[in-house]
């Protein structure tokens, strides 16, 4: 038996067995997959964090590696044909899981109005693409089956599947964590993820069925865990210059679409232009089809960079300007919204009115919905683990259990770490707001004498 | 959803007994037009909301909900209520202009919200799950097979036909 050997820096050694898994190569080398190699992983964090250039391909790669690990170990728990059948399904989700995703990741979902997941499953159901003819070869209902996986709101697929793919404690986030923390050389994301794979169990249940649970021993590492993703919010995924450089990019490409509707030229590179214009036809008439697959794929990072080269010229002075700070990394500064923490119904449109007025004293920015941008951090963002409270809603997608020795029911994590207690409840919503430096010392004031 | 609407709907109820049942009376209200603007996903027990769950403690810990918990065979059962005060920020907030459009979107549905609170729990939740298949884009008898099927409940029982009846109040 001999593997294809991948070199990682976070595992060194990733194989795929040339034999048994010969499929699995076949998938890493579809155009669909290889795209995957110009999406930077972490979107903008590179204008914060120069290292983070990493991209979806190494992070589906290890996914994979950690699905193929945790896979062994759930075999020598149970190697039953349940177990058996869940094989090819789970090492295809894990290679395959964010192959849905646009440029700069998550970055461009607001932008182009879409949603990765659903693009995943529309490459994977589409007959004409490579990942779809390399899963029918392997099995006529393969591609129905890792769709049905990878779907938050398909059921069918087995949970203990559906956990080890997409849960609070997942192989997705597993690897990401510590491939984010490593690029950006940020410190935090360290944790045991040898114990986390080595100690889950299967946990059957009459009404839910087959489950994965965590072993009492697992504590001390799950505990971990969440704290690194905790860190890695804080100071990766919510860092303000990063958020600042995205919410001007949506700003852009808000304005350019209300333009493209408006039926202004917007200078349009061709495969935008053919996405939104067949994404219009449909709208307009829904006998007409929505943008294909083939159309979604076309748009690449350096076509809207390219995109955003030609916007610096634009006739629309607060377009071209956006589009020049983006380039050139001339950031927004931020300010906190006052504090709404006990209020009923949060003044937010009040308090961003005043910041529009304030923005709008100075000529240059008459465009103040350009130079305001808000960005909402949901709860869930500043809440690395959420355990849902009643029992009876504990189910996969709610929580990390444990099972207790002596105890046949699992018990949710944070129930037996106290020490989680602060990171689980915090509970609340935060605006942050950006604008042009100069304005920032204002704002404050503004902020400061809020009532 | 915001602070606003959920106390709206607790105060309709009184008391609201159990997160299994806010879930599925905000997630069926929202299904009837009214602008609640939660995620929803499908889990184990039906259409489950991390956002109203969120929301929900969001306010406990503001002291805007007033939070019980009960010791049951399963574990803990929460209930929500309001308190004076509370009643007192709502009044006036409905009093602002901006508090009178909510309001006044909200109206129209607190009939049918006092309703679902009354409702049987799993009677809730097998109607709201087929309404959430039904939402997919599967036809009626498909969605209530995908839902007997989810739920393991054998089709036509009268749980199911129950079931049936009150989701079609929501969808067409």
């Amino acid at each position: 038996m001999s593997s294809k050997i991948v070199r990682d820096p976070l595992y060194n050694y990733i194989g795929i067995d040339r034999t048994k898994d010969k499929w699995l190569l076949e998938l890493l080398d579809s155009p669909e997959v290889q795209r995957l190699r110009r999406i930077h992983q972490l979107g903008v964090s590179n204008l914060t964090y120069p290292g983070a250039d990493h991209n979806r391909l190494a992070h589906s790669l290890g996914v994979l590696h950690l699905m193929q690990q945790a896979y062994q170990h759930l075999h020598q728990l149970n190697g039953d044909e349940e177990t058996n059948r869940g094989r090819a399904p789970l090492f295809a989700a894990a290679l395959i899981h964010d192959v849905g995703h646009g440029p700069y990741s998550h970055l461009f979902e607001p932008c182009l109005g879409i949603d990765h997941e659903e693009w995943s499953k529309a490459i994977i159901l589409d007959e004409g693409t490579c990942v779809h003819k390399v899963l029918k070869r392997v099995d006529a209902f393969l591609p129905h089956t890792v769709a049905a996986l990878i779907d938050t709101n398909n059921q069918d697929s087995p949970s203990w599947q559906k956990y080890l793919l997409s849960s609070q404690l997942d192989m997705d986030r597993l690897d990401y964590l510590r491939r984010d923390s490593l690029f950006t050389g940020a410190g935090y994301g360290h944790f045991d993820w040898f114990r986390l794979l080595n100690t889950f169990e299967i946990h059957e249940d009459e009404e839910s069925g087959r489950d994965i649970v965590w072993a009492e021993k697992s504590l001390l590492a799950i505990e971990e865990y969440i704290f690194a993703r905790y860190y890695m919010y804080q100071n990766v995924y919510l860092h303000k210059t990063t958020r600042g450089f995205e919410k001007m990019v949506e700003a852009m490409w808000k304005r350019a679409r209300v333009f493209y509707d408006e039926g202004q030229d917007v200078a349009l590179v061709p495969p935008i232009k053919d996405f939104w214009d067949a994404e219009t036809t449909a709208k307009k008439d829904p006998t007409k089809p929505r943008p294909n697959v083939r159309q979604y794929l076309a748009i690449e990072e350096f076509t809207v960079l390219s995109q955003i080269q030609i916007w610096t010229t634009h006739r629309d002075k607060a377009l071209s300007d956006l589009a020049r700070r983006f380039l050139e990394r001339k950031r927004f500064a931020m300010v906190e919204s006052p504090n709404f923490e006990n209020s009923l119904a949060p003044a937010y449109e009040d308090w961003e009115s005043a910041l529009k007025g304030l923005i709008e004293s100075k000529v240059e920015y008459s465009t103040p919905e350009m130079y305001c941008l808000r960005d909402k951090v949901k709860a869930k963002y500043n809440q690395p683990y959420f355990p849902e409270k009643e029992s009876d809603e504990q189910s996969v997608k709610n929580a990390i259990r444990v099972k207790v020795d002596g105890d046949s029911k699992p018990v949710e994590v944070s129930k037996l770490l106290p020490r989680l207690k602060p990171l689980t409840q915090e509970p609340v919503d935060r605006n942050r707001y950006y604008l042009p430096k100069e304005l920032q010392a204002e704002a404050k004031k503004l902020r400061q004498n809020w009532k | 959803m915001n602070r606003y609407q959920l106390a709206k709907i607790i105060e309709w109820a009184g008391t609201l007994d159990t997160r299994k049942r806010m879930q599925k009376v905000v997630y069926l209200l929202q299904v009837a037009g009214c602008p609640l603007e939660a995620e929803y996903t499908l889990h184990h027990y039906g259409p489950y909301s991390q956002d109203v769950a969120r929301l929900t403690d969001e306010m406990v810990q503001a002291h805007l909900l007033i939070e019980t918990a009960v010791s049951n065979p399963v574990g803990q059962q929460y209930s929500y209520r309001i308190d004076e005060s509370a009643r007192q920020n709502i009044s006036a907030f409905e009093a602002t202009p901006q508090g009178r459009i909510v309001a006044d979107q909200m109206k129209p549905f607190q009939s049918k919200a006092l309703e679902l609170v009354q409702t049987d729990l799993k009677d809730l939740e097998f109607a709201s799950t087929t309404v959430f298949f039904r939402k997919q884009g599967y036809a009626w008898p498909v969605a209530i097979e995908k839902m007997c099927q989810f739920k393991g409940l054998p089709s036509g029982s009268p749980v199911v036909m129950r079931a049936e009846g009150l989701a079609r109040q929501f969808i067409a």
